[in-house]
């Protein structure tokens, strides 16, 4: 057991700080497109055969190292999720997000836009951070279904008295909800079941965590 | 009148056009790749505002903010950096930084802290 929990917490800090490093690197690909803006546009007149597309390919480095820092950032947390097993409390609000963006892809691999609405406010939550992002990755797994067409499915995130919860939202899903799955991964997590959607209640700490 | 700049981090390529994209706004950088050379810069010259890394070999970006408050206390000290739990950027808040920001970012947001803190000193 120890072994295990030794393997996974290495695994965690691991990834989590070779995140860090890409974030690195992510700022040096950033900073350096932004220089040649800047040359740019320090020079408006100076007119070359192809400014037109490399004005066109700095905007794309642009949108992709936003692409790559949200994915970096949800990854890093995963992994600090992992190598910090002690806390049992998080955000569900932060890790709504984080969870909707670490399925992004397994969803556009099956034709599915994940849309994810978080609350306005920290929503702390009795659980651990790790069994919460599984939680949500199987409810949206289960809402994107296997069915090819383009569809979405719509997370968002809820504060409630007792208990904050989590919708995932999908169309006309086939397969039932992984309910026992989901379960057993946080006894304390209440599930309910709606036509096409999942609602994951989450008991409420008193205190926002680190 | 042109801001002087302090720049400490050790991630070369990132630094240098960092300060290359501020020289290009009428500011003054100079880069430090280290905590110890930045802390010998600063003694040479005082800048407005320091920006530091967290993140680096021999003297860490947490000691290095440490002692810069030491010695200027009003010397306002941005930390960016790509590392850093939260748990992190609150102790460096606590120790006396002005700000926490996170790599990448985009140069107006800097420019505007750096704006914003360097009017307050003056």
């Amino acid at each position: 057991m120890r072994k295990f929990s030794q393997e996974i917490e290495f695994m965690g800090a691991t990834v989590a700080h070779n995140m860090h490093e890409m974030q690195n690197i992510l700022a040096i690909v950033h900073e350096s497109a932004g220089l040649v803006e800047d040359i740019l546009r320090i020079n408006p007149d100076l007119e070359f055969q192809h400014r037109p597309k490399v004005e066109e390919t700095l905007a794309h480095i642009r949108w992709q190292v936003q692409r790559g820092k949200k994915v970096l950032h949800a990854t890093s947390k995963l992994g600090h999720s992992i190598d910090q097993p002690v806390h049992e409390t998080c955000d569900l609000n932060v890790y709504a997000r984080i969870g909707a963006t670490l399925a992004q892809r397994m969803a556009r691999m099956r034709g599915a836009d994940i849309v994810c609405s978080p609350d306005e406010q920290p929503l702390p939550v009795l659980t651990g951070a790790l069994a919460v992002l599984i939680q949500i990755y199987l409810g949206i797994e289960w809402a994107v279904g296997e069915q090819q067409e383009k569809r979405t499915v719509h997370l968002r995130a809820e504060a409630g008295k007792d208990a904050h919860k989590v919708v995932i939202q999908g169309s006309a899903i086939s397969a039932r909800a992984p309910v026992s799955a989901i379960q057993a991964l946080a006894p304390t997590t209440r599930i309910e079941t709606e036509e096409n959607a999942l609602v994951l209640f989450f008991p409420v700490a008193q205190e926002t965590p680190v | 009148m042109s801001k002087h700049i302090l720049l400490i981090d050790d991630e070369e390529a990132f630094v240098t056009t960092l300060a290359e994209r501020m020289e290009l706004r009428g500011l003054s950088p100079r880069v430090a790749l280290n905590g110890q050379d930045g802390l010998r810069l600063l003694q040479e010259s005082v800048p407005d505002i320091v920006i530091l890394d967290l993140r680096m070999p021999g003297i860490s970006g947490t000691e290095v903010l440490q002692e810069i408050k030491r010695q200027h206390p009003q010397l306002p000290v941005i930390i960016l950096s790509g590392h850093g739990s939260k748990e992190d950027l609150e102790n460096c808040m606590a120790l006396g930084a002005a700000d926490c920001l996170r790599k990448p970012l985009e140069i107006r947001v800097l420019l505007d802290k750096i704006q914003m803190l360097t009017a307050r000193e003056t």
